[in-house]
């Protein structure tokens, strides 16, 4: 009886231990979690995405997305996403190499014309692919740039019934980004961004990002939010975005993001 | 009977997309419907209307990201003359990739232009070339073998071409053909000599007419330099009335003679975006043959200059989308040569060219595509216009005017102004 009850106090302190360690957690360590919890050196999947006008006209595509993490070792990803539907964009492809430097390389395959073209280096603010999602938005998904931002944790919340570290990203004095802050809340179990609020440069709301549906990645420890939406509030278009087939570190062939590759396959 | 020959190329289709869908294959099958129909202006013109069902069917099977094999079959039915009715095998490859070597064997169309606008290598395939007439049945898969290889800045192109297939665009009874009814002759009283088409005649048929391309290119300093070298032989073939001299009576009955003639082009691109305008300047070494008018082939070598733009403009509404493409040829010709409208090969030689597309929501886009000849006065419009009912059935309507001097290719041409009228179903 008295082993029992000794067992059940070492179950509760250890339990206790736990709940305050992850209760004092700093903003930072939060969010290293985060980069850790989203960290690949490769991935590849199949997505649907649909944009939604404020009109409520739907336009619906499907895509294969590639993308590999560059062999320097830096956060940038070399990033191809093929259309397979509908037909009138079907193998329509863009190659993104991303630079830390420079700015990014990017092609666009256009089948009539049956040739990869360059096409220019995107402005940050610009949309990818026509979706809500900026290109800025594109890179911090990959990885989130922590160096050049300083969070502040502001609470716990709630998000789709899930416990979720509240917290507030304002970028450093020299970061260049489209943003005056952004407010992410971050999964306390799996570390994923569930939810993210985009302030633009007059402290407006402008991009609400949700994500839910998270599940865990067979045969890895990785856990991967299945849809995705993002609602531009001051435009109210949106992008909801449903991901399957996740593929994490089981290597990708790294001739494929070439310009030879999307004019041949 | 048509339907009967299609059916089982389907369902073989359907047999294959069934068992080749695994974890590393992934199959694809594309099936498309469409009915076409043309509506020519010119009520003096022979046929005012011709209507076709057209049948495309697409079968992809990929090997993880390594391996795909396409087939590609095509089925015309033409109402108005049954006899161009066809089914063929269109492309049948097999594509591979080995680290940074891309390659792929077999039946496949092949582009050697990289332009948005025309490109002088465009002449080597009379598809791209006329782009802009809508000549469908001229994307025809050859057999050979295309091969890409990739470093950081620069890539290397390999395209081998084991028999160069001749163009359809002239003598396949198609609305671009004027053959003549009638021939200056002195000897006959009015000075014209009736005369009446019998037969095509390929001449040296048999033999193999290989072409080869090699391209390379480079980006260094923010620009793309690219070098061809195409070598083949030209897929517009010569003409050449070889009239019947044991005709009796009159009409003299006359046979067209074809032959294929060699082409070489030797053709630099440079390429820059500026902002987000993408600027372009080519130039080219053309060796054409040219038919003088003893009826004899000469050499005929000219060189060609193009500047040009393109951009794709991208509105805050996400359905919005706007392409331009403005280009503008100079050909500085062999002055031994004067070029007649029916001169195919020149139609593009000094030309300002303008296309715009814009679509204006997920459903509804306009086009204009345009060519002013400022040389020998000419002037193509297209403007046309398609409906998305969905996102499998597309409706669209297009129109072609053509005016100018009779010595130009489009005031030549200019009773072929027509509608085309087009339901696309995607199965």
């Amino acid at each position: 009886m008295k082993t029992k009850i000794s067992m059940i106090t070492i179950m509760v302190l250890l339990g206790s231990a736990i709940c305050i360690a992850q209760a004092s957690l700093t903003a930072d360590q939060i969010i290293e979690r985060y980069k850790t919890a989203t960290a690949i050196e490769d991935l590849q999947s199949t997505l649907a995405y649909k944009n939604i006008s404020k009109k409520g006209r739907v336009q619906e595509r499907k895509l294969e997305q590639y993308i590999l993490k560059n062999e320097n070792g830096k956060d940038t990803y070399n990033f191809l996403l093929k259309f397979v539907a509908p037909s009138d964009v079907k193998n329509t492809a863009t190659l993104t190499i991303q630079h830390e430097q420079e700015e990014d390389d990017q092609w666009l395959y256009l089948p009539v014309i049956r040739s990869a073209k360059r096409i220019s280096a995107s402005k940050k603010s610009d949309r990818f692919m026509g979706t809500e999602m900026s290109y800025e938005d594109l890179s911090n998904y990959l990885s989130e740039p922590n160096e050049k931002y300083s969070y502040e944790l502001l609470g716990q919340d709630a998000v789709f019934g899930r416990e979720a570290y509240h917290i507030v990203a304002t970028p450093r004095s020299k970061t260049n980004t489209q943003y005056s802050k952004r407010e992410l809340w971050i999964d306390s179990k799996t570390y994923l961004m569930t939810k993210c609020d985009f302030y633009n440069k007059k402290g407006k709301l402008n991009k609400r990002y949700t994500a839910n549906d998270i599940r865990t990645i067979k045969g890895t420890d990785y856990s991967r939010a299945h849809f995705v939406s993002l609602q531009n509030l001051l435009t109210n278009n949106t992008t909801e975005v449903r991901y399957e087939g996740f593929q994490i570190n089981k290597g990708v062939d790294s001739g494929i993001f070439s310009r030879s590759y999307i004019e041949t396959l | 009977m048509w339907l009967l020959r299609t059916l089982p190329i389907t369902l073989l289709y359907l047999a294959l997309s069934q068992t080749a869908n695994c974890q590393s294959f992934k199959c694809d099958l594309d099936n498309s419907l469409s009915i076409n129909n043309f509506q020519y202006l010119d009520r003096t013109k022979d046929i005012n209307s011709i209507a076709e069902l057209r049948s495309d069917h697409e079968l992809k099977i990929k090997y993880k990201t390594n391996l795909a094999v396409k087939l590609a079959a095509r089925g015309l039915y033409n109402y108005t003359n049954r006899q161009r009715s066809k089914l063929f095998l269109n492309e049948a490859y097999i594509a591979w990739n080995k680290g940074r070597l891309n390659t792929k064997l077999g039946k496949q169309v092949i582009k050697y232009g990289k332009l948005t606008g025309i490109s002088n290598l465009d002449l080597a395939n009379r598809y791209d070339y006329f782009d802009f007439l809508i000549t469908d049945e001229e994307e025809l898969g050859q057999w050979g073998l295309t091969s890409k290889f990739d470093t950081k800045h620069i890539q290397f192109d390999f395209n081998y071409i084991y028999n160069v297939e001749p163009s359809l665009i002239y003598f396949t009874d198609n609305p671009w053909t004027r053959l003549p009814s009638e021939l200056a002759h002195s000897g006959v009283e009015g000075g014209m000599l009736p005369v009446k088409f019998r037969d095509v005649v390929n001449v040296d048929q048999d033999v193999r007419r290989s072409a080869y391309d090699l391209g390379v290119n480079i980006e260094l300093f923010g620009f793309t330099t690219r070098f061809d070298l195409y070598k083949g032989s030209n897929d517009i073939a010569f003409r050449k009335l070889n009239l019947d001299t044991n005709t009796q009576s009159y009409p003299i009955t006359y046979d067209l003679e074809l032959s294929q003639e060699a082409l070489s082009i030797y053709n630099l691109n440079v390429q820059k975006l500026l902002g987000d305008w993408n600027i372009w300047l080519e130039f080219g070494l053309i060796k054409n043959k040219f038919s003088n008018a003893g009826g004899s082939v000469v050499s005929d070598d000219y060189s060609l200059l193009s500047i040009g733009v393109d951009r794709l403009v991208l509105f805050e509404d996400p359905a919005k989308l706007l392409k331009l493409v403005g280009q503008w040829r100079y050909a500085i010709w062999n002055n031994k040569f004067d070029y007649s409208a029916t001169d195919l090969d020149h139609v593009l030689d000094r030309c300002f060219i303008a296309d715009m597309d814009y679509q204006h929501s997920y459903r509804l886009s306009f086009g204009l595509r345009s060519v002013l000849s400022y040389d020998s006065f000419g002037l193509y419009l297209s403007p046309s216009l398609n409906y998305k009912l969905s996102d499998r059935f597309l409706l669209a309507v297009d129109y072609e005017l053509l005016r100018g001097n009779d010595s130009s290719f489009f005031g030549h041409y200019s009773n072929n102004d027509r509608f085309i009228f087009k339901i696309k179903l995607e199965l």
